[in-house]
């Protein structure tokens, strides 16, 4: 079982280099990320996009690119077709999303998806290493759906599922996050929740076990009681998955890490491998730390298909 | 920043005190508190007086130094608490043990509840390190999916308890899951709306930026590397939030993983409200009476 994003840095500089594909890497703070995973040989990248331009910003940075395959191509949406489609046949095994909306990226997983009848819906799992907690945690989805319908939660648990049992989870507990206290009307998070649960029970989300508690508080402090002290938490409670009821609320959760003692990469799992979806506002070491992710995740998905 | 301990010091040092009705009051953690609470406000306990009495002798305590009303039943309990707040006989209400359901039903959402003309709306109150400051996240608690005209009742329910608390202009990031409007994302034109509402001065003194999402909202460095020019920085004082699936997740998370100190309380009634939450500590409680007594004093707004 992977613990936390130090065993995730170990193996990534244990393994052979992978492929790893850059989409629009012509800004500055990114292809110096490139250059610095290159340099520590977690991966063999190629870049898709301006060539011009990825060769000026090459330059600025003093990064050597003349044995770097790249693509040349200026339209965004080409860029991310490029990109996908050469992980949909096994060209590379890890893109990642550099300075393109992530609309685009996320067109064009749906589609290779829907293509090969695979999945109608994708998710971002944003992981988080939580100091003391001494286990990954999962948000999700943290990127694509805006409201997910029941249908869609289904989804999002069932990659969330597959992604923590690749990390050696082998029941992750998840927990389905609703704001329902009792003093609102019923609100659908809550109740689908419920129904989410009794379905994870007959197996439809792989192995896993969906938790009664619906919040965070209730994880830590049974209702009928009060919590006596926030600095005596067992953070190592915290449920493996976290599901979050829409796209705004899984928004902020995921970027605590701003706020809190608290490290983050995201992820999309698509049916063929790891798509790297860093944030416009993450700096290069955050990024260099989510191609590790992006690296071991491929590897583990190599090795369980041997 | 403004500390919790500052805000209790402050509701204390008021010589007129609210009363405060407590109901059901046999509830332990509250009736353990009394002498604390009594700083801040004169406590009214309605319940189950032979209970009641059982648990104040358990800490030294005895119910004859309080204004009593003996009621057995619950719901009778919590509905003769309301009656005080209409007769302006007591003048903030805290839920003791009662179930959340019915405290809805008979103080939040009926007719003649404490809101036939109001809007309510709860504020997580966060004491927060990381962020040098006393947060406010809203609304955490009661509105689902709050449309712009709601919000901007939420966002004026903020505002009195900022003022009422001593921070003179506050600062307010209207949160959304982007930082540019999305017409397919409704709480991105909604915070665009509040930020040109508060340039027309539509909100005194407020500054409110948005659509935020929360990395811009809490660093200048993400800021700017998403070419966003904030005027807020990182010293926002209201985190407006979109509904309340993300203000209750958003301030559970902050506090518990954060150890950040938590209160909150209900505004926008005839009266503030404050409800039983587990994950409320016997500190946070305490701050709970004083930001309703303070909210209480502001300008009389509840007389």
């Amino acid at each position: 079982m992977i613990k936390d994003f130090n065993e995730i840095n170990t193996l990534a500089s244990q393994i052979k280099p992978l492929s790893l594909t850059a989409l629009a890497a012509d800004e500055e703070e990114f292809l110096r990320t490139i250059k610095v995973a290159y340099e520590k040989h977690y991966i063999e990248p190629c870049i898709i996009g301006d060539l011009a331009k990825i060769q000026k910003t090459a330059e600025l940075i003093d990064f050597n690119i003349s044995s770097i395959e790249i693509i040349h191509e200026t339209d965004p949406q080409s860029i991310a077709d490029k990109g996908i489609d050469m992980l949909f046949t096994g060209k590379t095994d890890i893109p990642i999303k550099g300075h393109i909306p992530t609309s685009f990226i996320y067109r064009s997983i749906i589609q290779h998806e829907k293509a090969l009848g695979e999945k109608a819906t994708i998710s971002v799992n944003t992981i988080w290493d939580i100091a003391g907690a001494n286990h990954l945690v999962s948000i999700t989805d943290t990127g694509v759906s805006i409201a997910p319908s029941y249908e869609t939660k289904k989804n999002i648990i069932t990659d969330a599922v597959r992604l923590m049992n690749l990390f050696g989870y082998k029941k992750p507990r998840v927990l389905i996050l609703s704001a329902y206290t009792g003093l609102t009307r019923m609100l659908d998070s809550y109740s689908e929740a419920r129904t989410l649960k009794e379905e994870a029970a007959q197996g439809s989300f792989g192995n896993c076990e969906i938790v009664e508690e619906t919040s965070l508080a209730g994880i830590f402090v049974d209702k009928d009681s009060h919590l006596d002290d926030l600095e005596k938490l067992d953070l190592g409670s915290i449920p493996h998955v976290i599901v979050v009821p829409h796209l705004d609320a899984g928004n902020i959760l995921s970027k605590l890490d701003f706020v809190l003692d608290i490290t983050r990469r995201s992820v999309v799992l698509t049916s063929h491998g790891p798509v790297i979806i860093p944030s416009r506002s993450d700096t290069h070491d955050l990024i260099v730390g989510e191609i590790t992710l992006g690296v071991v995740i491929a590897h583990l998905l190599k090795r369980l298909q041997k | 920043m403004i500390t919790f301990a500052q805000l209790v010091k402050k509701a204390s040092s008021r010589t007129s005190k609210p009363r405060l009705a407590i109901a059901p009051a046999q509830d332990a953690q509250l009736l353990k508190l009394l002498p604390e609470i009594e700083a801040i406000a004169e406590p009214v306990l309605i319940g189950d007086l032979k209970d009641i009495s059982s648990i104040l002798s358990k800490h030294g305590n005895s119910l004859d130094r309080y204004d009593s009303i003996d009621e057995t039943d619950p719901t009778q309990a919590i509905l003769k608490a309301r009656n005080l707040i209409i007769q302006s006989q007591a003048n903030i209400l805290v839920q003791g043990a009662i179930s959340n359901p019915i405290l809805r039903d008979i103080i939040l959402c009926s007719e003649d509840g404490l809101e036939p003309h109001c809007f309510l709306s709860h504020i997580s109150v966060l004491e927060s390190r990381q962020l040098s400051r006393l947060v406010l996240i809203t609304d955490s608690m009661i509105n689902r999916k709050p449309v712009l005209k709601d919000k901007i009742s939420i966002l004026n329910n903020a505002l009195n308890l900022t003022k009422a608390i001593g921070i003179d202009k506050p600062r307010v990031a209207a949160l959304a899951a982007l930082e540019y409007v999305n017409p397919s994302i409704q709480s991105t034109i909604d915070a665009a709306v509040l930020s040109k509402m508060a340039d027309r001065h539509q909100f005194a003194d407020t500054i409110v930026e948005g659509p935020l999402d929360i990395d811009c909202a809490v660093s200048s460095q993400a800021a700017g590397r998403k070419n966003v020019s904030s005027r807020v920085g990182e010293e926002v004082d209201i985190y407006l939030v979109s509904d309340v699936e993300s203000g209750n997740s958003f301030a559970q998370f902050m506090s518990l993983l954060g150890s950040i100190p938590m209160a909150g309380i209900i505004v926008g009634a005839r009266a503030p409200i404050i409800v039983n939450m587990p994950y409320i500590t016997n500190q946070g409680k305490i701050v709970e009476i004083a930001l309703a007594s303070l909210l209480y004093h502001y300008k009389n707004i509840y007389v």
